[in-house]
């Protein structure tokens, strides 16, 4: 058996912020090739620990007891946020950032960059502007930039987590090329454990700062099967949704979309809306893939955004909705955008949404918190609490199964029906089959965008 | 003496570039809204313009009263100055050479306090004397031959701005970020 | 390899010696003639200048409008024209105004025609490797450079985020927001950052190059007009000393 790369024994940790959870008796070696697979339900323990192992917690803002050895001169890191991963404005200067530090020459800097993106096969040129990547793309720019420091062991940390399936699939393709010849060893933070479940050797399961599972994958599947269920993991197979109720026969309509074409921003291309009329308790799911137009649509329809062309109504206003003031907006339709979280007012989670709607959507205590410290998932939640605590005709919701745990996401349904049977209507924008299955009675498909 | 010359952490660096920037695209949407106004009214009026000047400083004030580490400040104003040019201003990378300047103007006053003087304290002196520096440089070079009266108005002006808007706007700003607990991580 | 592209150091250098030559005198001609031979020299290096327009024409009612505060206030000699309170018209009004104009464009110009032709990371390289600039603080300034198109974007979520939260668009509150985003991207991105070596004290700075003959041409020509430029002035009698 090879030596260990990264060692724990019997180690704890305790945070100074509370954007991080503790973890305690943390026992386990990360040893060279491994593919490891890191669960367990939000603010368990799983970010601590990928921090930990690479080298992130700093000695001023934690406490810490117990052994960690890390036999690593460098490690690759991928974290959530595609946009945070990129710190240059061209693809090369990404690659040959990491580059200049490990080779001596700016030719093997060069040949260094080229491997790197031959091994994760982006076709992109080295010019190519970061900022023109789809988010699937700047995650796998992620990637070959971990790998052109040539590393032992590369760290991910939700690394799929806002993206849609197709982009998820270039993302765990890069992955498994990366680590096709067992040269480096992966660890990865993830709900979803059915899209890695081939790739991945061993499952490690935490929750509540403890590892409570640790062994091959399919060993712990199936001897913890109902533990995993229970903690919200996305065990392969078990979440299955009943079909949607159709709306009453001759409910009113409560929206009607004619004509419909509009664009983000100046610069963006032209998104076109299908004709279609919304009915109380109805469900519509806008689809399409990541830069279709879908969050622009909903935008439009939404109030949020003014169209070039065509008209919004909701029925019995004759005032355009983007015409509306914010104030009067929300009192008849409440939108979830992305990041609910920009949009705040206070600096408390408690001063955003009662404590009842909070729970309702599966978000517990954090009353104190910013809402800017939430994660992804959360922020999702406080913004779906916010918007339903003020009974609105209908609700527009951009992408709000994004980074939930299966608990989260039946709560999420739960809640969202409460709602259709209160007489509420709903559209969506959504990559999630699942959700779509288990909540849409239509699906508008929105086209690319002409540029 | 230990705490006036802490080290920069990789954070700190990054955060305070990003501070710089983040600044840089504040003040240019800020430009875009009060130029057409302000065009009109400086022309006409005997350097009352320079009322509005302090704005510009808070890139340095901001990250020099975050960060509180030597060259904080010059660092923030520099790298302002740096995106303003790279997103494209009138006086292009000139604007480094001003930006410098001003920088090291809000630095004495810092330095002053020993980067550990009260938020208000430090702002205040810092953003009088980016103020004159700041006012001088603009008269010296945009309004050259101008008569002292004009000269008076204009640099006592950028002085008011600096202690008013600039002092004023990032003492108020650490505040309220402070209040977020985003800033736990540099002791404010 | 005489068709490169001029040096972003170079071309930034010779954009900013009219910055620091014109301001020793107050004449018409000092202004005009080093702005025209600066301007000369960078279209001179540039391969297929695009002659930016609309830049120089904001430059231009910039210099126009500067130009009249330094014509209602400038100090007064020859014949007095008009008096109102602290505005004063003589002879010398005419001088200054025009003095100031053109010293305006003498700097904006050249630094419009650059503007597209520097590269950031190779300006900020050189200045590393030259040891003007301390490495890590160039590797943050660049990162944070990156980040102003995603901070922008940001400030135009948050309008949109305010909206579906019922709440108008008020500056402050888009600055507060805005620059709370704008702080935790940061302090995850240098995280990322120390992760993929950004202390490592040995760096190949690739983006970095060596002046060219062209290059040194350029920043010798741009100080030597300027020179030029300041004899002349001097020997023709305009020189009007601005100390």
């Amino acid at each position: 058996m090879s030596a260990a790369l990264i060692e724990f024994d019997d180690w704890s940790i305790w945070l100074a912020g509370a954007d991080d959870s503790a973890l305690r008796n943390v026992s386990l070696r990360i040893r060279p090739g491994e593919r490891v697979l890191i669960t367990g339900p939000s603010g368990g323990g799983k970010s601590t620990l990928l921090r930990a192992m690479a080298g992130l917690h700093d000695t001023d803002s934690t406490h810490q007891s117990g052994e960690l050895k890390r036999d690593v001169t460098t490690v690759g890191f991928v974290g959530q946020e595609p946009d945070e991963q990129i710190l240059f404005p061209t693809v090369g200067e990404e690659l040959e950032f990491v580059a200049e530090t490990t080779v001596s020459t700016t030719a093997k800097v060069r040949r260094r960059v080229g491997e790197a993106l031959k091994a994760t096969g982006i076709s992109q040129s080295r010019r190519h502007p970061t900022a023109n990547l789809s988010g699937g793309e700047k995650q796998r720019l992620a990637i070959a930039s971990a790998l052109a420091g040539k590393p032992p062991v590369i760290l991910l940390d939700e690394p799929t987590a806002s993206l849609d399936e197709r982009s998820t699939e270039l993302v765990v393709d890069a992955v498994a090329r990366v680590a096709d010849k067992r040269e480096v060893a992966i660890v990865l933070v993830e709900h979803h454990i059915d899209v890695w479940h081939s790739f991945v050797d061993r499952l490690i399961v935490v929750a509540d700062g403890r590892i409570v599972a640790d062994g091959k994958i399919d060993d712990v599947l199936s001897k913890k099967r109902s533990m995993l269920i229970a903690l919200g993991v996305w065990v392969p197979g078990h979440v299955t949704v009943p079909k949607p109720t159709p709306p009453k026969r001759n409910a009113g309509v409560v929206l009607t979309a004619r004509g419909i074409s509009g664009r983000r921003s100046a610069r963006s291309g032209r998104v076109v809306v299908p004709d279609f009329d919304l009915a109380e308790g109805e469900v519509i799911a806008l689809v399409g893939s990541n830069g279709s137009g879908k969050s622009t649509a909903l935008r439009i329809l939404g109030g949020l955004l003014e169209p070039d062309k065509g008209n919004v109504r909701y029925t019995g206003i004759d005032t355009a909705p983007h015409r509306l003031r914010p104030a009067e907006l929300v009192e008849l339709v409440s939108s979830v955008v992305q990041n609910p979280a920009y949009g705040f007012g206070s600096g408390r989670v408690n001063d955003e949404a009662p404590a009842h709607e909070r729970a309702a959507v599966g978000l517990k205590g954090l009353d104190s918190r910013h809402p800017q410290s939430l994660s992804g998932g959360e922020r999702r939640r406080l913004g779906l609490a916010s918007a339903l605590s003020r009974h609105p005709r209908v609700l527009f919701l951009d992408e709000p199964s994004f980074g939930q745990d299966a608990n989260s996401w039946l709560d999420l349904i739960e809640r969202l029906r409460d709602f259709l049977a209160g007489r509420g209507a709903i559209v969506v924008a959504t990559h999630d089959d699942k959700f779509v299955k288990a909540m849409a009675h239509r699906v508008i498909r929105i086209g690319g965008e002409s540029r | 003496m230990k705490t006036v010359f802490r080290p920069w952490r990789t954070v700190d660096l990054v955060v305070a570039a990003v501070l710089g920037v983040t600044a840089g695209v504040l003040f240019t949407a800020w430009n875009a809204v009060y130029a057409p106004l302000s065009i009109p009214i400086g022309a006409l009026t005997p350097g009352l313009v320079a009322l509005l000047d302090g704005v510009w400083l808070t890139g340095g004030l901001l990250v020099g009263l975050i960060i509180r580490r030597p060259g904080a400040a010059i660092f923030g104003e520099t790298v302002a100055a740096l995106v303003s040019a790279a997103i494209g201003n009138q006086w292009g990378y000139t604007v480094l050479l001003t930006g410098l300047a001003q920088g090291l103007a809000i630095e004495i006053g810092l330095l002053l306090w020993a980067y550990r003087g009260s938020l208000w304290g430090s702002a205040v002196t810092a953003g009088a004397i980016g103020g004159l520096v700041q006012g001088a440089i603009e008269v010296a070079y945009w309004y050259p031959g101008t008569d002292s009266t004009f000269v008076a108005i204009y640099v006592s002006s950028a002085v008011t701005s600096g202690v008013v808007l600039g002092a004023g706007l990032s003492a108020a700003l650490v505040t309220v970020l402070a209040k977020t607990g985003i800033l736990a991580n540099f002791g404010r | 390899m005489s068709s490169r592209r001029p040096h972003s150091l170079a071309l930034v250098f010779a954009s900013a010696v009219p910055a620091v030559t014109v301001v020793w005198t107050v004449d018409p001609l000092t202004p005009a003639l080093i702005g025209i031979a600066v301007v000369t020299a960078i279209l001179s290096v540039i391969k297929r200048p695009r002659i930016p327009w609309g830049r120089i024409g904001i430059v231009t009612v910039t210099a126009a409008i500067m130009s009249i505060t330094s014509f209602l206030y400038a100090n007064e000699s020859g014949s007095i024209y008009a008096e109102w309170g602290l505005i004063t018209i003589s002879d010398g009004s005419f001088d200054v105004a025009l003095a100031s104009f053109f010293r305006i464009l003498a700097i904006g110009i050249p630094a419009a025609l650059i503007l597209t032709e520097v590269e950031p990371h190779e300006f900020i390289a050189t200045t590393v490797v030259r040891r003007v600039v301390p490495q890590r603080a160039a590797l943050a300034a660049l990162i944070a450079l990156r980040l102003a198109p995603v901070i922008a974007a940001d400030l135009m979520e948050t309008r949109v985020a305010r909206r579906a939260a019922g709440l108008t668009t008020r500056f402050d509150a888009l600055v507060v927001t805005t620059l709370v985003i704008a702080i935790r991207r940061a302090i995850r991105m240098s995280e990322i950052a120390e992760v993929r070596g950004f202390s490592a004290p040995d760096r190949v700075w690739t983006s970095y190059r060596t002046f060219g003959r062209k290059d040194w041409a350029l920043v010798g020509i741009a100080l030597g007009s300027a020179g030029l430029a300041l004899l002349i002035t001097a020997a023709s009698g305009a020189w009007n000393s601005a100390i």
